[in-house]
Order: structure tokens, then sequence, then C-alpha cells
């Protein structure tokens, strides 16, 4: 165990045990992890968050502060230009680790907008490390950095040199960040959720920059992240980490094709793909994540686990099910597993056919239990579904922009410019853009929390619209009575200082609709609809997990019984598996309640999955407007064509067929001339520059509007063609 | 972690699960947690013991002061400090502490006074004697805490005029440690009201009042303090006086209370929990009482408690460069005057004692600031 | 960047006039009329009646005395912008005269002090972060703490306690020793000076020194957990090169920020530290001219002072805006 690998591993981790030390006691955040990186591959490290990647990836080059942090066990052998080298036993020796940082093996992080030095200009930090690990004199080095800016995609690398961080995207300060990273040419790049804070097109661009800089300079990668979707694409292959410790092994194919362990096929049944069937609930795991220190003995996923024996008491084996692909689950055990007696159903005949591998050791996966869709959107037959809830007519939120001594006005942000939307009863209105488009504010505007610069709002819980953009807020607090409102931030949405039957029960209280042991009655009815107990109302919030929290979140928003539900980016800041659960919830109260909702997400994946009809907003501006399923199957817009080509989708092989977007989002405060997505469309015309595209119907469909010059003469790319290009299989494959 | 099974189709999770083997710190309020968490820490709990010890003996100072404050012992002027000890001339061990009785005499060259002990006079210690009459809340009693038969005790000396210095300390400590809480009291009103509406109106009134704050802030205080003192009338009685030099220190201090209410504002204003509260029907008085009050509150209980120093440090001072409390009445800045000249404390070192009852206070109140500050800080652990 | 200077210069010049309201303000705050308050000393002080007679009228003249404030004002701060500071009637001479060098020691020995905090603070509150829950970090916090809660006129008071009794000193240490006291400004007068100034730099700044080790150990040890410190060791520098290149220059801000606050406190706390141990500087004046009522030199020193402040406050920010391209950008 102590010789150092063979050769073409640039990195081995065996065994890694790292654990903390707090007041209430130490917690293995990283229980017994092994993992391998051979050269020129990219392998990802999946889990929810919590579970443990970033302290392993980051014990690999010693970034772990220690003390808290104690290295119990293990060894983690890196390829450096000195041979192989274990970095565990150089943490005593800082010189030598120094020696390898930047130079052997490099990383990046999650959040590119606080990793840059605010004040230090992008050129002087990339030189810092070449001048770091070699003797060479200033100008070569100069040189050497405005060649790496170039090589990541910075437009006039020499400019970029003097700039500083607050000047650049967060797109942008990634890119800087990968180019400092790897211009020593490191042989192994970490990557630590590289593109979760940023958006999806920014995302896109980012891994194909991975992608081609891994082939350029013949580099591996260890790339840690949450969504099943990034790896797939990218890696050749996964360990998927839960609680400290690796659960399954694989290459992608194996993993996406034929899951074995219950996590991975919970993760992958969890995500809503661009191929689910609208409207149905997705198949989640139960529970949340539990606090390390909570952890089941034995099997740490046996509080979820669908197929959960007496043995998952026990530690189980780790099971090599094929040469590349193991799983630690009993189910996979053939002696310990016969003795349970849910393993006799369990487990499928031994050594059956299989289209994949032909080794006489193959054993066959065990699928998550199925359950059958609940509810199809298309068996719904709204009647009143034609009389509309929620109008607004050319709305618009413009917010000043000041400057100096006398607050003079220099500027103004078009949040929303100008803005059509109908919500009819019953229906969910999806609206789905990148951050910073006005998706919120329109969120806001309509329930008049923010005051409309320009245009109408007419809303109607009793069937009649009424005007209700200037009426005083005392009348407004009666429509309010109607709306609901749910959240994007579990944490910040419940105030620390009341407790559960105080939040939810606050609008009962305001509107007089009870009073006393009322309240409770009705908070409980409320929690216990959301799926909590009625008894934990004297519970404070911060006795709750983020997903629990979004739920108490969504009984307050009901507690009025209003018709209308905003729900603004719900689930983003939620675990992919809590996830699903809070989605199910939304569909199931939105079917018993009758609610009309707006669902505001940045994710056209979530969006398209809840929503009958989708308006994709760009820059203040509707886009496209249509029925979901329109939108998805025949975009009429290049930019929603670009959103659903940026989402990373679950299958593995699949490369985005069309170019992408170029750039950032612009500077709302000066938005480009003619339409607004010129600047980054591939289809850009001289025309688009100066003349304003409106929102008109497309072609001959009823319900389907565009803003595109050219909406009729394009022939975009949808979903159901890309999947049909690469088969429903593979589709399925992570519900199969 | 108990699930819906309308929602998901899954049955809920068994009574034993993970939820119930939660630890205790999940049950209780927001409150319980950061005074557990305040708890934990040895010195500002220590602090706090302290500091409340010294506010409940400078209240009830005419019980525990053997004397009252202006009692001269004509005999006794400059006395050094009197230790009680338990061990007589003979080596002899005494279960009741006693004072030697002292013999004053003048030193022949610099014709100072000089005390010294005479050992063969023993005056025990006496828990509850009866001495000088006092009045305290209406009730009039001649009962302290401690002293000695036929023997006046100077634990801490006499000052120039014979005056026992621990009861004066006691007395001044009244005052001081008033002034710190009713000055603080008016900041925090002050601070609060504009701090809140500074931050929850924004745009010009906020403009306004932020360079006010910083016009205020720019003065220095102390000579600040000293120039409005001017404009105390001095006829005035002394409990006039206090009270104004009270709310004069008060002006001064309450601008950076303002701005620790306002930054809390704003950012408890764009918290999503505001804007539910304003789905949910509330008002702008609702929101500011309901929600944006209680979330501040704590920052400002810390921001305050670390003011309290500042305020009694300025009392301190005005009064010990005679711009502050007058006498008759006694502060801890009136009893350090004395010290002040070169000559007095050269003969009688013990007037400083006043110093470190202020330094104690002081440092009690910073300690318990800090320990608060560190308990709300919710990125410390559990 | 221009634009940035112009505006902060802009607000300087509004805050120093609402200083010179405020102590307008505060002057004629005093009750009683200011003429017969200064007939009444000039006869106390046996000056002839005539010329008492002509001084009034000068004053009368000079500052519109009898006039609405507004003019008064307008007047008053007229001739403080062309120097003159007014009259002192205690002492019988132009306030300017009697402040001269009293003020340039006390705004040098201010800005002395500054340094003396910034020299020894920011090195142990860097150290005490870089060795967070270390023996020493432990002693200097406790130290710290302590330091914030000691008032600079009980240093004093202690210093002088301790000088008496231990050195048997009858006087106080001064700024200078007795030869030099009176004698001209020269090169001998000046060292001799700094062999002195060090325990007032001491006295005056041990407050501040220690409130501001509380804020650097608090700031570096925020600015060491940024993810821009972990990219900068995954470069593979040392440990010195992250503190001072990268971790030194973001932590120091807040207190380069502060130091329009610190100021304040340190005139604040030179003031009483001379009355106590009577050196030459503004205290003991301002001190006199309260205790004397003599408005006109109280109000001239306060305003002094604070626009000696508000100047320093604005080249701190200009200072700041030349280190951090956050703030030099901006506009
Ligand atoms: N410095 C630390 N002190 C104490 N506990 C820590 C420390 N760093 C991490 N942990 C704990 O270790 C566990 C694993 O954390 P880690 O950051 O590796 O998770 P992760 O998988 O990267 O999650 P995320 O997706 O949220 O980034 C967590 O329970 C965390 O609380
Ligand atoms: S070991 Fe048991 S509990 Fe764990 S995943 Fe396998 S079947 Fe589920
Ligand atoms: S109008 Fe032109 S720029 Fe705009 S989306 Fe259509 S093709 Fe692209
Ligand atoms: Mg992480």
């Amino acid at each position: 165990m102590n010789s150092p690998p063979d050769s073409d591993k640039v990195l081995d981790i065996r065994n890694l045990r790292v654990s903390f030390s707090s007041i209430a006691g130490a917690t293995r955040a990283v229980n017994g992890v092994s993992l391998n990186v051979r050269s020129g591959e990219i392998v990802g490290l999946v889990g929810e968050s919590g579970c443990g990647k970033s302290v392993t990836i980051r014990s690999i080059v010693g970034l772990v502060p220690s003390p808290p942090a104690l290295f119990e066990d293990g060894e983690i052998w890196l390829r450096t230009r000195r041979g192989m080298t274990e970095t565990l036993s150089l943490y005593k020796n800082m010189k030598a680790l120094r020696q390898i940082r930047g130079r052997d093996v490099s990383m990046i992080f999650q959040e590119p907008m606080r990793s840059v030095h605010p004040m230090m200009t992008i050129g002087q930090q990339i030189t810092e490390g070449i001048l770091e690990h070699e003797v060479v004199d200033p100008a070569e080095a100069y040189d050497r950095t405005v060649e790496m800016l170039d090589l990541v995609g910075l437009p006039n690398p020499p400019a970029q040199m003097n700039r500083y961080a607050h000047e650049l995207s967060g797109g942008m300060r990634q890119r800087a960040l990968i180019a400092l990273a790897l211009v020593c040419h490191p042989q192994l790049l970490l990557a630590d959720e590289p593109t979760t804070a940023l958006d999806v097109t920014i995302q896109a661009q980012i891994l194909e920059l991975i992608r081609d800089l891994r082939e350029r300079m013949s580099m591996s990668v260890l790339l840690i992240t949450h969504n099943m979707g990034v790896v797939a694409n990218l890696a050749d292959r996964i360990s998927v980490m839960y609680l400290g410790r690796i659960m399954e092994t694989g290459t992608v194919e194996e993993i996406f094709k034929e899951p074995a362990h219950p996590y991975t096929q919970g993760l992958l049944a969890s995500m809503p793909s661009l191929f689910s069937q609208p409207k149905t609930h997705l198949q989640s795991l139960r529970g949340v994540v539990p606090e390390l220190a909570m952890a089941p003995k034995g099997c740490v996923f046996a509080d979820r686990c669908p197929h959960v024996m007496p043995i998952c008491d026990e530690t189980p084996p780790v099971v090599e099910l094929r040469a590349d692909h193991s799983a630690a689950c009993w189910l996979y055990d053939d002696v310990e597993a016969s003795q349970g007696p849910d393993a006799v159903t369990a487990r499928p005949p031994h050594g059956s056919d299989s289209t994949l591998g032909d080794s006489s050791q193959r054993v066959e996966v065990i699928p998550l239990t199925k359950t059958e869709p609940t509810a199809d959107a298309d068996q719904k037959k709204l009647a009143d579904s034609d009389t509309d809830l929620l109008q607004i007519e050319n709305v618009a939120l413009h917010y000043p922009i000041l400057r100096g001594l006398l607050r003079r006005q220099v500027g103004t942000v078009r949040a929303v410019d100008g803005v059509d939307l109908s919500i009819r009863r019953g229906e969910t209105l999806g609206l789905v853009g990148e951050s910073g488009c006005g998706k919120t504010s329109v969120g806001r505007l309509v329930t008049r929390l923010v005051e409309p610069s320009a245009g109408r709002i007419h809303f109607g819980a009793d069937g009649r619209l009424e005007e209700i953009t200037h009426i005083p807020q005392k009348e407004m607090k009666g429509v309010r009575r109607s709306m609901g409102m749910v959240f994007q931030d579990p944490l910040s949405s419940l105030n620390a200082r009341m407790n559960i039957r105080n939040i939810v029960g606050e609008p009962l209280m305001l509107h007089g609709m009870a009073r006393g042991s009322a309240v409770d009655e009705r908070v409980g009815e409320l929690l216990e609809m959301v799926g909590l107990r009625a008894a934990h109302q004297s519970r404070f919030p911060h006795a709750f997990s983020g997903g629990q929290r979004q739920r108490i979140a969504i009984a307050r928003a009901l507690a009025t019984e209003p018709s209308f539900l905003v729900a603004d980016e719900p689930v983003s800041a939620l675990d992919v598996s809590v996830q699903a659960q809070i989605l199910n919830l939304l569909l199931t109260l939105q079917q018993q309640l009758n609610l009309s909702m707006l669902f505001i997400a940045h994710d056209i994946a979530v969006v398209r999955h809840v929503s009958d009809r989708i308006a994709v907003m760009y820059l203040g501006k509707i886009v496209e407007l249509g029925n979901a399923r329109d939108i998805c199957v025949r975009p009429v817009h290049p930019y929603t064509e670009a959103l659903l080509a940026s989402i990373p989708l679950p299958i593995p092989g699949l490369a985005t067929l069309q170019e992408m977007p170029k750039g950032d989002l612009p500077d709302p405060a000066n938005p480009p001339t003619g339409c607004r997505f010129h600047t980054r469309c591939p289809y850009s015309q001289p025309i688009c520059e100066q003349e304003e595209p409106p929102l008109v119907p497309f072609a001959d469909a009823v319900d389907h509007f565009g803003a595109c010059h050219f909406q009729d003469e394009l022939h975009l790319q949808g979903v159901e063609e890309i999947g049909e290009i690469h088969g429903p299989a593979a589709a399925a494959g992570g519900e199969e | 972690m108990e699930q819906n099974a309308a929602a998901n189709g899954q049955p809920p999770l068994n009574e034993t699960g993970v939820e119930e083997r939660f630890d205790v710190t999940k049950q209780v309020s927001y409150g319980r947690l950061i005074y557990l968490r305040f708890l934990r820490n040895h010195a500002a709990v220590v602090a706090a013991f302290a500091l409340v010890l010294i506010y409940l003996i400078t209240l009830v100072c005419p019980f525990f002061a053997p004397y009252d404050p202006n009692t001269r012992f004509i005999e006794k002027v400059a006395h050094p400090p009197l230790l009680p000890t338990f061990i007589d001339a003979d080596g002899k061990f005494h279960l009741r502490p006693f004072v030697f009785g002292t013999v004053q005499s003048r030193d022949p060259k610099t014709m100072e006074r000089v005390y010294t002990e005479d050992t063969t006079q023993r005056f025990p210690l006496q828990l509850f004697v009866r001495g000088d009459e006092y009045t305290f809340l209406f009730w009039d009693s001649d009962l302290h805490l401690f002293g000695a038969q036929d023997s006046p005790v100077f634990i801490l000396g006499t000052d120039t005029q014979g005056r026992d210095l621990f009861s004066r300390i006691l007395f001044g400590g009244r005052i001081s440690t008033t002034v710190g809480l009713i000055g603080v009291a008016i900041s925090l009103l002050l601070g609060i009201v504009v701090g809140m509406a500074s931050g929850y109106l924004g745009g010009a009134v906020d403009s306004i009042i932020q360079r006010g704050i910083e016009v205020l802030l720019s003065f220095p205080s102390l000579p600040l303090w000293m120039a409005l003192s001017l404009s105390l009338p001095r006829h005035w009685s002394s409990i006039r006086i206090f009270l104004l030099i009270t709310i004069l220190l008060s002006i001064v201090g309450w601008g950076g209370l303002a701005r620790v209410v306002r930054g809390m504002t704003l950012a408890v204003k764009s918290e999503e929990f505001v804007l539910a509260s304003r789905m949910g029907g509330g008002g702008t008085w609702w929101i500011l009482i309901r929600h944006i009050l209680p979330t501040n509150l704590s920052y400002v209980i810390v921001a305050a408690t670390l003011a309290v120093p500042g305020i009694i440090l300025g009392e301190t001072a005005l009064s010990f460069l005679g711009l502050g409390i007058q006498p008759p009445m006694i502060s801890w800045g009136v009893l350090l005057q004395d010290a002040q000249k070169v000559s007095f404390l050269s003969q009688m070192p013990w007037l400083i004692a006043p110093a470190f009852f202020i330094m104690a206070t002081v440092l009690a109140f910073n300690f318990i600031g800090d320990g608060l500050r560190d308990a709300l800080d919710p990125y410390s652990n559990f | 960047m221009r634009t940035y200077i112009l505006q902060r210069f802009i607000q300087m010049i509004i805050v120093m006039v609402v200083v010179m309201l405020v102590s307008f303000i505060i002057v004629e705050l005093p009750p009683g009329d200011f003429l017969t308050t200064l007939r009444e000393q000039l006869s106390e002080q046996n000056v002839d009646p005539k010329v008492i007679d002509s001084t009034v009228e000068m004053y009368r003249a000079r500052y519109g005395l009898g006039e609405n404030w507004f003019f008064r004002f307008g007047k008053w701060a007229w001739s403080l912008m062309k120097g003159d500071m007014g009259y002192s009637m205690q002492h019988n001479r132009p306030a300017s005269e009697l402040m001269g060098e009293r003020l340039s020691l006390t705004i040098w020995i201010s800005i002395a002090t500054l340094a003396f905090m910034f020299v020894v603070a920011v090195p142990i509150g860097m150290l005490s972060a870089i060795k967070q829950y270390s023996a020493w970090d432990h002693s200097f916090t406790f130290l710290a703490l302590l330091g914030v809660s000691v008032p600079s006129f009980i240093t004093a008071l202690v210093f002088l306690l301790l000088s008496v009794t231990l050195l048997g000193a009858t006087t106080v240490a001064g700024l200078f020793s007795p030869e030099y006291v009176t004698a001209e400004w020269s090169w001998a007068k000046f060292l001799d000076m700094l062999k002195h100034v060090w325990i007032i730099l001491f006295i005056v700044g041990l407050g501040d020194t220690a409130s501001t080790i509380r804020v650097m150990r608090a700031r570096m040890l925020d600015t060491l957990g940024e993810p821009y410190i972990d990219t900068a060791r995954m470069k593979g520098l040392s440990g010195a090169k992250i503190y001072f290149r990268h971790a030194l220059r973001v932590a120091i801000n807040p207190i380069i920020s502060s130091i329009g606050l610190r100021f304040p406190q340190i005139i604040s706390g030179s003031t009483i530290v001379a009355i106590v141990l009577t050196l030459p500087l503004i205290g003991p004046l301002l001190l006199d001219a309260l205790l004397g009522e003599d408005v006109y030199l109280a109000c001239s020193i306060l305003v002094v002072l604070t626009l000696a402040l508000v100047v320093g406050n604005f080249l701190a920010d200009l200072a700041l805006a030349w280190l951090d391209p956050r703030i030099r950008f901006e506009s």
C-alpha cells in the first residue's frame, strides 16, 4: 500500500480520512475515499453539498486548514516533475508543497467573483505565478501571460493585463483564473465547482474551454460538481460521493446507462431533464442529506435508501461490478446480501443478458422502484382556463443610477422594459432567463412589491379583472390576500427570530383570518399539507434544513388560500434530491388547490417541467412566449435555442451541436441597440443592430410568439431533435 | 426529515428518523441560542457577574460604604490605607479581622503628616454596624455593612480633607455608572430612531442624516464636550448639571449607534423575509416593529454595551477637568481631580484608587460586549 | 479619479462650513451678553475705562455684535479664514498668538501618535491573525482589550504616579529637558524632544493602538479566509508573500479609512494628557479658556482642531483611493 502507483496515474488517493474537531466533537468529513486520475483523463467527483468533495480535493494540495482538520489516514500520490510524490507527508515541508502548487497541480475555485485579488491587476497576478516557479525575465513572463490570456479566450489580452477584478464579469474572471492556473503547464487541474456561480450560457462556455484546454495542454482534470449534467459531457470517469464516502465509481457510460448504487440512481432520477414528462412527479430520494454527525452507522445512505436491508447496518463492501465500475452497496455482495430478507426479491438474477460489456463477472444493476406518474398535464381539463387571472400590459421598471454628492441621476437600469404577459386560471407560466435579465423584478411587479415605472397590471381573483397598478397599499393588502410568494433563499426568507407558528401564521393574523389557538390549528394544517409535522410549529427556522425551510415558506405563501402563487427560483438554492421533492410538492399543491402560478427560474429544464407556458426573457424584454412543449421542441428565438443548448444534459457523449452565444450578458443600464441579443446572436444580421424586433406571432402558430427578425426563416434546434439523434434510450437512461 | 407521502409517493420516514436524534440546540429559540453561546465565554460571564456586583454595590452604596462621603475625620487627614489583618503584634491569630490604631505625627523636616501604627490598639471589624445616617429610597437607616467600634476603618485611606476614600468611591461610582446607563439609553433612543429612519426611508433623508453624522463624528469628542460644557449654567443644582452632562455626552455619542442601526436596517430591508411579510399584508410599521427592530436589537445591544464605556469615560474625563459634575456631587472623575496635582499624588499615591474602579467597570463592559458579539456571530459553530 | 477627488473636496468644504457653524452656535449658546462679560472682565483687570469703551466698541464693529446671527457668523467666519482667531480677553492677546506653537505641536504630536499606532498595531494585529490561538495571539488579544479599556488620562495619571513614587520626580516629564523649555527651536532642541516624546506617544496612543490591533486582527482573519488567498496559495507563493503582498493590502484598507475617526480620538487624548502632564500643547490652553470663560479663544481652538481633522480625513481618503483600484475607478 505504501508504494507509489503505476506511472499512468497522475493522482492516486488511497483511503483518505479527514475529520474536523469542534466543540461538539469530531466529525469525519472524508471517510476512506479512494480515487485516481490517469493521464489525460477528466474525472468527475459528484455529490450533494456538504458531502466532503471540497475537503477531498483541497487535501491534495494542503489547502484544508489544520487545525481544525485532522488527517487520520490515507495517502495521496501525485505525479510531479520530480516523480511520484506523496503530498500528505509533505504537509510538514511547506517548501516542497509550494513547489508543487501551481507547477504540477493547479486549482480553480467555485466563486470566480471572489477568487481574483481585488487590488492587483490580472497581469500582476498571473506573472507572479510564473516568476515564482521559473527563472525567467519579466518580459518573457509578460509575453507568456498575454499568450495564456489569449488561449483562454479573453478578448484583447494586452489590455486585460492592466485590468482589475471589478472590471471583469464572472465568466471573464473564471477565464482569467484558468489562465492563472495553467500558465506553468501543470499536469493536473483541480476544479472545484468552477461553473456553479455562473449563468448557464457562460457555464457552457467555460466547460467547453476546459474540454478544449485538456486536449491542447494534454493535462488531466479532476472536476467537482453537484450537477450530473455537467460531468456527463465532460468527464471520462465519474465518482459519486455521499457523506464522506465514494458510493460508486465508473466510466461515464456505465454510470449514466447503468447506475448501480441506489444513490446514483436517485440522483439521476431527480433531475428534471428536458425529456421528462412535464408536470409529472419526479422520482426523488426521500429525506435530506443528514448532518455528518447524524449519519447512519454502516451504510451512510441507509436512511434514504429504497432497498435498505438489515445488513446495511454494517459498512458495505466496495464491489467490483466490472473492470472499471464499482459500487459500495450490499445489494451487489453475493454472500452477505442473500442473508437479507428483502434481498430475495430485490436481487436480480445473476449474469443475465447484457448489451454492455461481455465480462462474465458482470452484475446486473437494480433499478430504483418506479412510481406511476400521478398526473398528466394533457389529461387535465381546465374548464375555466380561458379566463385570465392576471394581465400585465407594457409594464416597465426603471431604476435610476444615482451618483455623487447630489445624487444626480446619471443613467437608468431598465430592469423590465415593456413586458406584456397574462396568466390564465389554473395555469403555470414559466419565466426563464439568465441572471440580471429582470425575472425577479417581474415577479415583484405583479405583486406590487415594487412600483412599476410604466404600464398596467390587472388582477382578478374572483373572475373580474381589476386594475391594481396604482391602488393604495391599503387596498393592495386585500388583493395580496389572493396572492402568495415563495422566495429563492430559504435561509433569508424566514425571520430567524420568529418561530414557525408566527412565521406561517403572520398573514393569517394580519388579515384577521384567525386568532389565538385558531392560528395554531390552521398553521398545523398548513404544515401537514407541505409535508411537515404540525407539532413542529414551536420550533425556530434554524432547526430545519434548506428543503424543509422551503416547505415552510410554501406553507406561509398558501396560508391565506390564494389563487395565485409567485415562485421566484424556489429550488435553485437546494440540493438536487431535495429540489425534486419541492417541485413535486408544488405540482401536487397546484393541482389540489387549482393554483395559478408564475414560476421563475434560470434553468429551462426545471421551468419546462412545471409550466404550461413559458416566457423567455432577455435584458428586460420577453423574447419568446409559447406553449412549454413548443418552446423546447421548436424554439423560434436564437436566445431560447442557446438556453436549451447550454443546459448540461445528463446524456454522455452529447456535445452541443450549434454555436454557443458569445460573450457575456450586456450591461442592463446600457443595452445594445436594435435587437438586444445581437451582440451574442450567431445569426445576427446588419438590420438587427438598428431595428428592434417586436414580439409577434410565429408563422401559423396560434399561441407562440417570438421577437426575432428572422424567426420565420431560421430553423432553430429544439430538444426533441437532439434527443432523437442520440436515442431516447439515452434520455431515459436515468430512469429505466 | 419527514416526507409528504402524497407529494412524492414514498412512505414517510419512521419515527426514529434522523431528526429525533438531533441535538437540543435545534429545539430552542434564537435568543436562547445566543445566550447558550455567551455562557461558553467564561471571561464574559465573569465580567457579567462583576458588573452586576459593581452596579449592586454602587446602587446601595450608603449601606456598603462605612461612612457618609462627606464625613470628615479631622484627626485623620491624608491617612494611608489601613488594611484589616488577622495577626496581631504578638503573632497571635484572631478569627475576626481587625485594624490597628494609628498615631499622627509630623515629619520634623518636611512637616508632612506621618501616621504610625499603634500595634497595642486592636479594633476588630464588625458586620452590620450603626453609623452615619442615610436615606435610601425613602427609607431611613444607619446600618452599614462593616465598621469597627471606637475607631474608623479606612481601607483605601482618606483624602486631603479626611474623608474616607472607599466610601467616596462607592458614592462616586453611583453617579459615574448611572451616567453610562442613562447616556447610552438616550443615545440608543436617538440612534435607533434616526438609524432606522435613515435606513428604511433611504434616498435624500438618508443622505442628509449620514452627512450630518459624519460632521458630528469629525469633531474631536473631548474638546467638543469641553466646549459644550460651557453652556451649562454654573449656578444650577448639581442634579440638573448631572442630567445635562449626561444628555451632552449622549448627543455626541449617538452617531455611531445610528450608523450601526442604519447598516443593519439596510441589510435587513433587503432580506426576503421582509418582502414575505409585505406579501402577507404587513405595513411599514408592522415590519419595522415586528421584523426589523427585533433583528437589529441584538446587534444594537452589542453596540450599546460597547458604547457605555465611552460615556463613562467621557463623564470621568470632563469631571476630572472640572468641567463636568461639580462638587459636592461626587463622581469618579471628581475624585481623581485630587490626584492630578503632583504634590498630592506624591504624598498620597492612594488617591489614584478610583482609576482602578473605572478601569474595572470599563473592562467588564468591553468583555461582555465582546462576548455578546461572538455569541451573535452566525458563523461560530455551537 | 479626478471627479472623485473633486467630489471629496467639495464634500470637505461643506463639512468645514458646517463645523464652523456648529462651533459658532456653541459659542453663542452660553447665556449672558458677550459685551457685558467683556466689560466686566476688563474692569476686573483694572483697565482704563476709556480703553474699555474703545475695546468694546471695536468688538461691536468687528463681530457685528447686535446684528442678526447670520451676519455675525459671516463676519466671524471671514475673519477666521483670514487667520484672525479672535481675541483672548483673559490673556489680552490675539488668540492666534496664544495658540501659535502649541497648535502646530499638537498636530504634529497627533500625527506622530497616528504613525506610532500604525507601526505598532499593524504588525501585532497581523501576527495575531496569522498565529491565531497561539500564546502570542491570546496575550495580545487580552492586552488589547485591556488597552481599549484604559482611558489616556488614567494612563497619564499612572505614569505620573510611577514617576513620582519610583523615580522621585517632583516635576513632570514634559516634552523637553528643563534647559530647552524656553529655548528657541534648534536641532538640539528637536533631538531633545525626540527623547521625551515617545512616552507621550505611548500614553496618548495606547487606546487607539489597542483598538487598531483588534481591528487589524479581525480584518486579517477575514481576508485570509477569502478565496483569492486560496488562489494565491495555489500559485505556490510563500507565506510571507501571501501575507504581505496579497492579504495585507486588503486588510489594512479599513484601518486607513478609519483614520478620519481615529484622528479626533487622538486629538481628544492628547488634549487631556497634555493637561495632566502640563505639556505645551493646545489642551491646557483650551481648559484655561473654558475655565476662564474665554469663549472666542475656546471656540477658535475647537474650530482649528476640527478643520485640521477634516483636512486629514480628506488626505486619508485620497490615500485610500490611490491604494484601492475599486475606489479609484468608481466614478
Ligand atoms: N474548516 C472546517 N472546519 C470544520 N468543518 C469543516 C471545515 N471544512 C469543511 N468542514 C465540514 O466538512 C464537511 C464536508 O465539507 P465540504 O466542503 O468538503 O463539502 P462539499 O461536498 O464540497 O460541499 P459543497 O457542495 O457545499 O461545496 C462538511 O460537513 C463541512 O461542514
Ligand atoms: S448498502 Fe444497503 S442502504 Fe446502502 S445503498 Fe446499498 S442497499 Fe441501500
Ligand atoms: S433579431 Fe437578429 S440578433 Fe436578434 S435574435 Fe434575431 S437574428 Fe439574432
Ligand atoms: Mg465544495
